[in-house]
């Protein structure tokens, strides 16, 4: 399931000319033959200044798009089919040169910057959708620049280490979501119920906890950090069941994911049964990014 | 604070402007008065008001200008009505409403009526209206790409200040590689369209006759007329022929036999005189006679041309409308010795008063040079006065000067002294040139300027044409600088200038191309040579090349945030604790014991942080806040404990 989420093109350009550069050469080059057939040194001035123009201009643009570096910063969640918001921060690390123009592109994300100052670095924000479940990797980006003139875009492929565990996309199906209630006593490992009324005892607060569960007035007195138990009133826990099937679809795999969501949501704690494993209920933000995160990347687990 | 495109359409006003001031001498009034239009129109746009002109009647307009240009279009003035029918069409672009390629047309119109005044003009303002045209349009680019990626975008003045540095040194780099590109762009000796050359407006100099008065009119020409690349010479030697004057006609002096190519009859010199070879640059004159020193015996030039040698006159086909150079070879002489066919020429003369004709019975003398000295001595002051003002101006202006005003300018004094050598069977002709010239020690050349135009006389006497200057004026007034006024100095500054325009540019061409290629070749050849025969030598010189490149990579490599982490360091050690690999600021500033110093520390371990790791950016401004509040923390430091 692991892919490249950047958009390779196939035919990747260092530089291409735009319709203005085009034009500018044809310029030059008309000018250069009017400059050789009239022997006219003032022609050939202008001749020289416009190639000359055109050279330091293609070596400002290659020098435009040169030392900067990309860091990306993906949100925690991130749902198949949705966009999210991506930050990107750009640093110019050359030493004597700004940077302008700059035009980031990965996936199918953009961020333009204006300027970069030299030794300075920029942050943008972009909207992004995978359109998969999985891990999705950007492992580079293409800087495009215009800079100085629009005669050609400079392109520079960026490397970024960016990888985002993409959780199925939630949809919401009666029929093909297998779930089962468990009664109070098969139901273990239930860490948190918002729904219980009478405080039963207190624990060691643990990893995935709620912060809700949290006994701040013990955490006062004791600098540590203690969960509470409640008991009675309990929600019947739930565990999704994608076991004994001989093919798990994307359908119910979206489905699993909107009920985990959707339960959770509501206060009831929630469990997932695999052929392979089985996640007893639980009811917190940890639990439910863990059952998502194993959804997510299903195919490799089995 | 302001939009992009309004700073386009102001930047866009200062291209025209610019391209306009630089043809305005050629403009047609009506394009003049039309041009000017635009430019307020155009500063009306930027306040806001609509002016615009539909597209649709720009084009056509456009088209009815080309129309027009085409029905007035003649060889002669081709280039002038090119140029006007292009700032017509340009005016009218500039009345649309301007899109990127509208404006990006309007700067390539700029380019070519530049292109266009090169063929008009070879002075060197072109560079200084091309270089500031180049400027613009690098910016007018630049402002555009900017437009291209963002047309809401607003400059504020700090973004519009940092580009103005990737512009800047654009233009500088520019400048240097256009040098070398001019130096080796391809040449060719055979240009097919060089009639589109060379029509230039012309300083009026010699034509083939002159009245009394015509000199004077030259004289007050302030302009170069020519520059001669030679050694210097005696002052004594500094004339300059052109035409031969060899009728006297209606109070004047005409050229009627010149022009007929070169003669054979010249003897070869006797005597041991000095031979001289030079390169004349002359200016533009719209006459046909190129000037040489006396006496001239030989002569290089590209184009058609009569040598007359027995008249020392060179005449080209063509008259001089554009800058031109040629080579010459001269004898350092006052006499050309010539067996004379056709004598009655020079003895012609008519109109001429009794009291004239008396004046030349009394300076009558035994032989022909006796008569001539006489001439010259009864000319002399103080009976006679060299004047340029109030001259004598009558019907017989001769008369007037000989027996009335005796005062005159050369014209008068050499005019006088022909007419009474032929009254006196003595044949003579005059010779229109100039005398003198400014000379340059360091670029070692005679820059002669209008104001040296001067007339002589030459006899022949005994077998040779023997040069006379009757004129009692002080010669070192045409050669002496420090005789100048300082107006003059500055214009003799300038002349340099353009004596080097005229000689590295203007004249730049195939020839000169390959003889610095060979040059270049030579020395690359001889550079080669050195090296290998000094292999120690090189080595030498790359060891600290390359050691140099290994610091330099090290030292860019190095960022802010390492250089900030070590100032921290080095502080941290004036304290006496020091921060062990991965250990945090934080963690090490909780080690300091001086409660003062460690507040101070960790607001600057807080701001470090939050600059590289926070939502801002660490721009060189911050870098340089937290290293001078570092410095200040060490100094602090040193401070209290000495």
């Amino acid at each position: 399931m692991k892919k490249s989420a950047l958009k390779r093109t196939t035919n990747f350009k260092p530089v291409y000319f735009t319709k203005a550069g085009w034009f500018y050469i044809i310029v030059t080059i008309v000018l250069g033959f009017a400059a050789v057939n009239t022997g006219n040194n003032l022609i050939f001035i202008i001749v020289s200044f416009l190639l000359a123009v055109m050279a330091i201009s293609g070596f400002y643009g290659k020098k435009n798009i040169n030392n900067i570096k990309i860091n990306l910063r993906m949100p925690a969640e991130i749902y198949a089919g949705s966009a999210f918001i991506v930050r990107l921060k750009a640093e110019n690390e050359k030493k004597f040169l700004d940077s302008y123009l700059l035009k980031i592109r990965f996936y199918e994300g953009e961020v333009f910057f204006g300027r970069i100052g030299r030794q300075s670095i920029k942050e943008g924000r972009t909207d992004l959708i995978f359109q998969k479940r999985g891990i999705n990797c950007i492992k580079e980006t293409v800087l495009y620049s215009r800079f100085p003139f629009n005669f050609f875009v400079r392109c520079k492929r960026v490397p970024v280490s960016s990888e985002a565990v993409v959780f199925p996309k939630p949809v919401k199906s009666n029929e093909s979501a297998r779930s089962y209630s468990l009664n109070e006593t098969e139901g273990t490992a239930v860490k948190d119920n918002q729904a219980s009324e009478e405080l039963s005892s207190i624990r060691n607060y643990e990893y995935g906890d709620s912060l809700r569960l949290i006994h701040w007035k013990h955490f006062a007195k004791s600098d540590e950090l203690k969960a509470k138990n409640f008991s009675g009133g309990l929600n019947s826990p739930v565990v999704v069941d994608l076991s004994g099937l001989d093919f798990v679809s994307e359908s119910e795999i979206s489905a699993a994911a909107y009920d985990i969501i959707d339960l959770i949501k509501n206060n009831i704690p929630v469990g997932l049964k695999t052929d392979n494993d089985y996640f007893p209920p639980g009811i917190s933000h940890g639990h439910k990014l863990n059952l998502l995160r194993y959804l997510a990347l299903y195919d490799d687990n089995k | 604070m302001m939009t992009i495109s309004n700073l386009i359409k102001i930047n866009t006003i200062f291209v025209s402007i610019i391209c306009f001031a630089a043809v305005a001498e050629y403009m047609n009034l009506f394009v003049l008065v039309f041009i000017s239009g635009v430019i307020v129109a155009n500063f009306l746009e930027i306040k806001g008001y609509n002016l615009y002109l539909p597209r649709f009647l720009a084009n056509s307009l456009g088209v009815i200008v080309l129309f027009a240009a085409f029905i007035n279009f003649s060889i002669e003035n081709m280039n002038v009505i090119f140029i006007n029918a292009l700032i017509v069409l340009m005016g009218l672009k500039l009345m649309e409403r301007k899109q990127y390629r509208d404006y990006m047309q309007i700067s390539l119109m700029a380019v070519f009526i530049l292109a266009g005044l090169s063929l008009l003009n070879l002075s060197m303002v072109f560079l200084v209206y091309l270089f500031a045209e180049v400027l613009l349009i690098v910016l007018q680019m630049v402002l555009l790409t900017v437009m291209v990626e963002d047309d809401t975008f607003i400059m504020d003045k700090p973004f519009f200040v940092s580009i103005l540095k990737p512009i800047t040194l654009i233009m500088v780099i520019s400048i240097p590689t256009a040098a070398f590109l001019f130096l080796i762009l391809p040449r060719t000796d055979y240009p097919m369209l060089s009639f589109l050359n060379n029509r230039q407006n012309a300083s009026t100099g010699f034509t083939d006759s002159i009245k009394l008065g015509t000199v004077n009119s030259i004289q007050n020409n302030d302009k170069t007329a020519f520059r001669v690349k030679m050694k210097k010479i005696d002052d004594k030697f500094l004339y300059w022929r052109g035409v031969v004057l060899d009728t006297y006609r209606n109070n004047g002096w005409q050229s009627n036999y010149g022009g007929s190519g070169t003669k054979n009859n010249v003897k070869q010199e006797s005597q041991n005189k000095k031979i001289i070879k030079y390169r004349v640059f002359m200016e533009p004159t719209a006459n046909k006679y190129l000037y040489t020193l006396n006496v001239p015996v030989d002569i290089t030039y590209s184009d058609d041309f009569s040598f007359d040698k027995e008249r020392g006159e060179v005449i080209t086909e063509e008259p001089v409308k554009t800058k031109i150079s040629y080579t010459a070879v001269s004898r350092l002489s006052q006499q050309i010795d010539t067996h004379l066919a056709r004598k009655e020429i020079y003895l012609q003369i008519s109109g001429i008063s009794s009291e004239v004709k008396k004046i030349a019975i009394r300076l009558k003398g035994d032989t022909d040079a006796g008569t001539a000295d006489n001439i010259i001595n009864y000319l002399k002051p103080p009976k006679f006065k060299y004047t340029l003002q109030n001259l004598p101006l009558s019907k017989e202006p001769l008369k007037h000067f000989l027996t009335v005003t005796k005062m005159g300018n050369c014209e008068y004094f050499a005019s006088a002294m022909g007419v009474l050598l032929r009254l006196n069977g003595i044949p003579s002709r005059l010779v229109g040139g100039f005398r003198g010239g400014y000379y340059d020690e360091g670029a070692g050349y005679y820059s002669v300027l209008y104001s040296n135009a001067h007339v002589w006389v030459e006899a022949y006497i005994d077998g040779a044409w023997r040069t006379y200057d009757p004129t009692p004026a002080d010669f070192s007034r045409f050669s002496d600088k420090n005789k100048l006024s300082s107006l003059k100095e500055i214009k003799i500054f300038f002349d340099k200038l353009n004596y080097f325009w005229t000689v590295f540019v203007i004249n730049y061409d195939f020839a000169k191309q390959m003889e610095g290629l060979k040059n270049a070749a030579e020395a690359a050849e001889n550079i080669k040579f050195d090296l290998k025969l000094s292999g120690k030598g090189v080595f030498a010189l790359i060891i600290p090349f390359i050691l140099l490149l290994i610091f330099v990579f090290k030292k860019k490599r190095e960022k802010r945030t390492e250089k900030i982490l070590k100032k921290f360091d080095e502080v941290f050690l004036k304290l006496g604790v020091s921060r062990s690999a991965g250990e945090g600021l934080i963690q090490t500033v909780d080690n300091v014991g001086n409660k003062e110093i460690g507040e101070e520390l960790r607001k600057l371990a807080y701001e470090y942080y939050s600059a590289v790791y926070g939502d801002k950016e660490f721009n060189h401004e911050k870098y340089r806040a937290l290293k001078k509040r570092l410095k200040d923390v060490s100094r602090y430091i040193k401070h209290s404990s000495d």
